[in-house]
């Protein structure tokens, strides 16, 4: 697994003619995408805020400004007060560490659960891939959103309850993609050769055929951090994901959003911190599509 | 557009039985899940009486074990245990030791899975346990029609206006117009129904007041959830589309349509959509189902009496016979969606045949 990895990105230089390697092609590409390194920067952006959020937010999290309660926008507060005299642009800071972290985690989880039992569905055949196909099929006949409420009513619903739902349903997209690419590859020679090489199905399925499918692996990634945000959110929002004091930017539009009325503003900074990140996300997710020659696959 | 003979009702009927399964899955998943979710339906914040509540446990099964197999009271739980004992004597349990077998075929069917399934055989989804008064299949009945209108008039819409986008995109490649498309499609896959939902209220409702911003009352209640709902898939249904078109555009029998001097409407309608409509049917099958049952963001913050509305509140208050109706439904009609879109299939290319073992 570490040899395409290694030749990743960012090292290679710049050069004037096309790069050879598929992954020198591939940034040489990406770089000349002006909408997908915008989407970068912005990626860039929001988790250095994030990981800074202590540091450069101009209050704390929980500190109240009994003075200035439910006030808009002004130089001391620059998106404005909630009902606790909360500072909402601190809040925004701190709500994008709770919400990138989670979505960064859940989507390692999937990646890591899907590519195994998605590469050992697929190659394996047979029975084993009956049953596992038949679990996806039963579970993709939920509606994502109903499966993760009613995951996350039994485990809980702090930070880790939500994160292991989010992953219990987010595995299932990436393992349909690594089985198929599997699937495919299996019949190949080149795998052909290394079993008459006699070498055993786990150096077969990690050494020769998943480095071949970590392109579309990374981009369902791209395209999955965005859809546990927005999955996260939309539960937090409803009130049936994280609860409060944990604050997402979901949970704080859900509290935006009971003072809609006088108080908009509440609702629609989270609400744009939100719709941001998707899209940067997204942006990206595209960018490395293109640049990767994959076909249009959103994996969802 | 000749179907007889490539879709024989043996197939039909063949499929419809392969998703007897499917939703068995479903039924079991759901039904377990929900039991061993923490907290009741009877869990008030001033508990009930002990003689109500058991009453009330009793009336709704809860008392009875869950499966044919192994119940057992917690070491001390002497409530739990008088309640099994209780059963035993009424339904033909045996003890063994501190567990216990239901053996009798009666007992069998007593249980509350088997129970349940039994009922649901007969197309009833039991009492719900928070709207004492009103059925499960009443309160389907009732909500499922703002739900259905509400999925049905989006989905129109989505597929409308992502074809739409989608057609022109293609269709003017590499123009600014191409662009400005592809823009509009990539926000409009990028902004959650809720934000969206609430942005569509701030300026239509509370600032411009054109539209109303809840409730379910006319005509004009339709327009702003409806709108919600349709313009995620719309942009998602517009980038499938202007990326199917592309692909169909460059082969040589658009060239000869082309050049047998055919307008471009008819080239690009006739010809390079019908050709680019295999993706657009595999997802508007699973798209219809979640859009007519899924929409429960939506139904919240427009305060609409659907279906999705009630589950959330039903989930909350462990209303178990409620939530699993709405799951059951959607299930359902997830199973009828992908049958329909093999027919859909087998309308839009003559080359598709129904007619074997699936």
């Amino acid at each position: 697994m570490t040899t395409p990895l290694a030749a990743a990105p960012d090292n290679t230089p710049a050069l004037p003619a096309r790069p050879s390697t598929f992954w020198g092609r591939t940034a040489w590409r990406f770089r000349r995408n002006p909408v997908a390194m915008a989407g970068l920067v912005l990626i860039a952006i929001i988790v250095l805020l994030a990981a800074l959020a202590p540091w450069i937010a101009p209050y704390g999290e929980e500190v109240q400004d009994i003075e200035a309660i439910l006030q808009g926008p002004s130089s001391a507060h620059l998106l404005g007060t909630d009902r606790l005299g909360r500072d909402l642009l601190s809040r925004v800071f701190f709500g994008a560490r709770v919400s990138i972290s989670i979505a960064l985690i859940t989507s390692a989880i999937a990646m890591v659960f899907g590519t195994l039992l998605g590469a050992v569905s697929g190659y394996l055949g047979g029975r084993t891939d009956n049953v596992l196909m038949r679990i996806v099929d039963v579970l993709y006949s939920f509606p994502d959103l109903l499966l993760i409420i009613i995951i996350s009513v039994v485990i809980g619903q702090g930070v880790v309850g939500i994160t292991l739902s989010l992953s219990l349903v987010s595995w299932i997209t990436v393992a349909r993609i690594v089985r198929g690419e599997v699937l495919a590859l299996k019949e190949r020679p080149f795998v052909e050769a290394a079993r008459s090489l006699g070498f055993g199905g786990v150096r077969i399925v990690f050494r020769e055929i998943l480095p071949h499918v970590i392109a579309p692996i990374i981009v369902t990634l791209t395209f999955r951090i965005p859809s546990v945000i927005l999955a996260e959110s939309t539960l937090s929002f409803i009130g049936l994901g994280l609860q409060p004091p944990a604050s997402s930017w979901g949970v704080l539009a859900s509290d935006g959003w009971s003072a809609i009325t006088f108080y908009p503003h509440l609702i629609l900074f989270p609400s744009l911190a939100i719709f941001l990140t998707i899209l940067a996300f997204n942006l990206v997710g595209d960018g490395l599509r293109d640049a990767m020659a994959l076909r249009d696959r959103q994996g969802g | 557009m000749r179907l007889r003979g490539r879709i024989s009702p043996r197939f039909l009927l063949f499929r419809l039985l392969w998703g007897l399964p499917v939703l068995f899955a479903v039924v079991t998943v759901s039904f377990f899940v929900m039991r061993f979710t923490p907290g009741g339906p009877f869990d008030r914040e001033k508990p009930l009486p002990p003689a109500v509540e058991a009453n009330l446990r009793q009336k709704y099964r809860l008392d009875r074990p869950l499966l044919p197999v192994y119940v057992e009271a917690a070491p001390g739980d002497d409530a739990r245990r008088r309640e099994l004992e209780g059963f035993e004597a009424q339904h033909g349990v045996a003890s063994l030791g501190g567990a216990r077998v239901v053996v009798s075929p009666g007992g069998i069917a007593q249980t509350q899975y088997i129970a349940y399934l039994l009922q649901l055989m007969q197309g009833d989804f039991g009492a719900s346990m928070k709207f004492t008064q009103v059925s499960v299949n009443d309160i389907l009945w009732r909500t499922f029609p703002a739900s259905a209108t509400l999925g049905g008039l989006a989905f129109v819409l989505s597929l409308a206006l992502g074809v739409g986008l989608g057609v022109l995109a293609a269709a003017r490649r590499g123009t600014w117009v191409d662009r400005a498309a592809m823009i509009v499609a990539t926000l409009g896959f990028s902004v959650p129904n809720f934000v969206l939902g609430v942005s569509l209220i701030l300026v239509f409702s509370l600032v411009l007041k054109l539209f109303p911003p809840a409730l379910w009352e006319g005509p004009g209640y339709v327009v702003l959830p409806a709108l919600t709902l349709a313009l995620g898939p719309a942009a998602y249904i517009a980038r499938l589309t202007r990326s199917g078109m592309l692909e169909v555009l460059d082969h040589d029998f658009i060239r000869t349509a082309r050049s047998k001097g055919l307008g471009e409407r008819v080239v690009l309608l006739k010809h390079g959509l019908s050709n680019a409509a295999g993706p657009l049917i595999t997802v508007s099958g699973p798209l219809l189902a979640m859009l007519v049952t899924g929409s429960f963001i939506v139904e919240h913050i427009f305060a609409i009496p659907g279906m999705g509305r009630y589950f959330i509140t039903a989930v909350i208050d462990r209303d178990y016979p409620l939530v699993m109706g709405v799951t059951v439904v959607y299930a359902v009609l997830v199973v009828l969606a992908n049958i329909a879109v093999d027919i859909a299939y087998a309308i839009a290319d003559p080359r598709v045949r129904l007619d074997g073992e699936p």
